[in-house]
C-alpha cells in the first residue's frame, strides 16, 4: 500500500495549487503518484485541469468523499492499488468537507495513520469568516491536521495572524506550521515532511 | 457539513471576438466579466462566495485559470502557454451561498451584457452541462 497525502482546506483555498507544486517536486524525484480530486458540482474543474497539464487522474463522482462516497474512496483505492501500485497517493477531498471522515474512511480500508500526512490549508483571505460563521469546519479541519500551510498571507493584517496562530496552538499543538506561496517551488519544510512520511529521510 | 448552503452551479461560456488575441488578453476579459458578475451577485443579499471559479484549456498544454474568492477581491487569473485563440469556451463552478442557478445565469449575462462593446466581444451561456465520464 502506498502512502497518503491529503490536502484539505476550504472552497477556494488553495488544495489544487498546492498540490500541483507537490507533483511537479516529487515527479522530478522519480515518484510514482497517483491523484484522486473529488470535486462538488457537475464538472470537476480540477480534474479537467490536472488532466490538461498531463498527470494522471483517478475521479470520483457523484458526491463527496466525506459522507456519501467512502464506499467510491475504497473502491477507487483497491484498484488504484492493484493496476498502478502508487507509491503515494494524492487526495484532494471536496472543500466544503470535514476531513475527519475522509480520514475514517481511509484507516478503515487498512491505512495506519502514520502513513498518511493531512495538509491543511488556511486561506488567511477569509480568516475572519471561518472563524465568525464556519467555526465547527474550521476548528474540525484544525483539529485533524498533522500540518498547516498558511497562504494568502499578504490579505491578512498582524492582528489575524496573531489570532490564527493562537487558534492554532490552542486546538492543535502538535501540528507543524508552514508559511507557503503560489508561484514558487514547494517549501523545503514540505519536502522534507513528504520525504518522512516516504521513509526516505 | 456545508454542503447545503454551498450548493455549485456549474454552466458554460462561450466567448467571441472578431481578432484573435493571446491568453493574457483573455485572461483580462475574463476578470473584468467575472467581477463584475460576483459584484452583481453579491449585490443584494448577503452571501459568501465559497469559489466562484472558471477554466479554458486550449491546445497542448494551454489553460487560464480564474478564481474569486471573496466578495471586494478581484478575480486571480493563471495561465500558461503562447497560442492565441479568436474564442474561448469556459467551464464554470460558482460556488456561493444562497445564489442560485437562476440568478447566478442572470449576473452572469448581465456582466456579459456591459462589456460586449469595449471588448468587442460576443458571448454565449450555456446552462446545465453535464460532464462526460
Ligand atoms: N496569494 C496566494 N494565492 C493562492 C495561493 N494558493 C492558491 N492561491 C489562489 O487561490 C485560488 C484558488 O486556488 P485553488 O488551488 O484552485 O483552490 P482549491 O482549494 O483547490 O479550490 P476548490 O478545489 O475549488 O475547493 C486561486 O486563485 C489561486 O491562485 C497562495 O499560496 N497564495
Ligand atoms: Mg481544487
Amino acid at each position: 500500500m502506498g502512502k497518503i497525502v491529503l490536502a484539505t482546506g476550504f472552497l477556494g483555498s488553495g488544495k489544487t495549487t498546492f498540490i500541483k507544486q507537490l507533483i511537479d517536486d516529487l515527479s522530478s524525484k522519480d515518484t510514482k503518484i497517483a491523484l484522486i480530486v473529488n470535486e462538488i458540482g457537475e464538472i470537476g474543474i480540477d480534474n479537467l485541469f490536472m488532466k490538461q497539464l498531463g498527470y494522471n487522474i483517478w475521479e470520483l463522482f457523484g458526491g463527496c468523499i466525506c459522507c456519501t462516497l467512502s464506499s467510491g474512496l475504497e473502491s477507487t483505492l483497491i484498484q488504484l492499488e492493484s493496476e498502478y501500485d502508487p507509491e503515494l497517493i494524492i487526495i484532494e477531498p471536496s472543500g466544503a468537507a470535514d476531513p475527519y471522515n475522509t480520514i475514517n474512511a481511509l484507516l478503515n480500508h487498512g491505512y495506519p495513520r502514520e502513513d498518511i500526512i493531512n495538509f491543511f490549508i488556511l486561506d488567511m483571505a477569509r480568516f475572519d469568516m471561518f472563524v465568525e460563521i464556519m467555526s465547527p469546519l474550521f476548528i474540525g479541519s484544525l483539529k485533524q491536521a498533522d500540518v498547516v500551510l498558511i497562504n494568502k498571507i499578504k490579505y491578512a493584517d498582524e492582528k489575524s495572524l496573531k489570532e490564527a496562530d493562537e487558534i492554532i496552538s490552542k486546538e492543535n499543538e502538535d501540528s507543524t506550521v508552514i508559511n507557503i506561496y503560489k508561484n514558487d517551488y514547494l517549501v523545503t519544510e514540505v519536502q522534507y515532511l513528504i520525504n518522512h512520511v516516504l521513509g526516505r529521510e | 457539513m456545508y454542503q447545503e448552503e454551498f450548493v455549485p452551479v456549474s454552466f458554460k461560456l462561450k466567448i467571441k471576438r472578431k481578432y484573435t488575441v493571446n491568453l493574457k488578453y483573455w485572461a483580462e476579459i475574463m476578470k473584468n466579466i467575472f467581477d463584475l458578475y460576483a459584484e452583481e451577485i453579491c449585490k443584494n443579499n448577503d452571501c459568501h462566495i465559497g469559489h466562484i471559479k472558471a477554466l479554458f484549456t486550449g491546445k497542448e498544454k494551454d489553460y487560464i485559470k480564474l478564481s474569486i474568492i471573496k466578495k471586494g477581491l478581484p478575480a486571480e487569473t493563471d495561465f500558461e502557454g503562447i497560442n492565441k485563440y479568436p474564442a474561448i469556451e469556459l467551464i464554470v463552478n460558482s460556488i456561493v451561498s444562497s445564489v442560485d442557478q437562476k440568478m447566478s445565469l442572470a449576473a452572469m449575462k448581465s456582466a456579459c451584457k456591459s462589456l460586449e462593446k469595449k471588448f468587442q466581444i460576443k458571448t454565449q451561456i450555456i446552462a446545465g452541462t453535464k460532464q462526460h465520464h
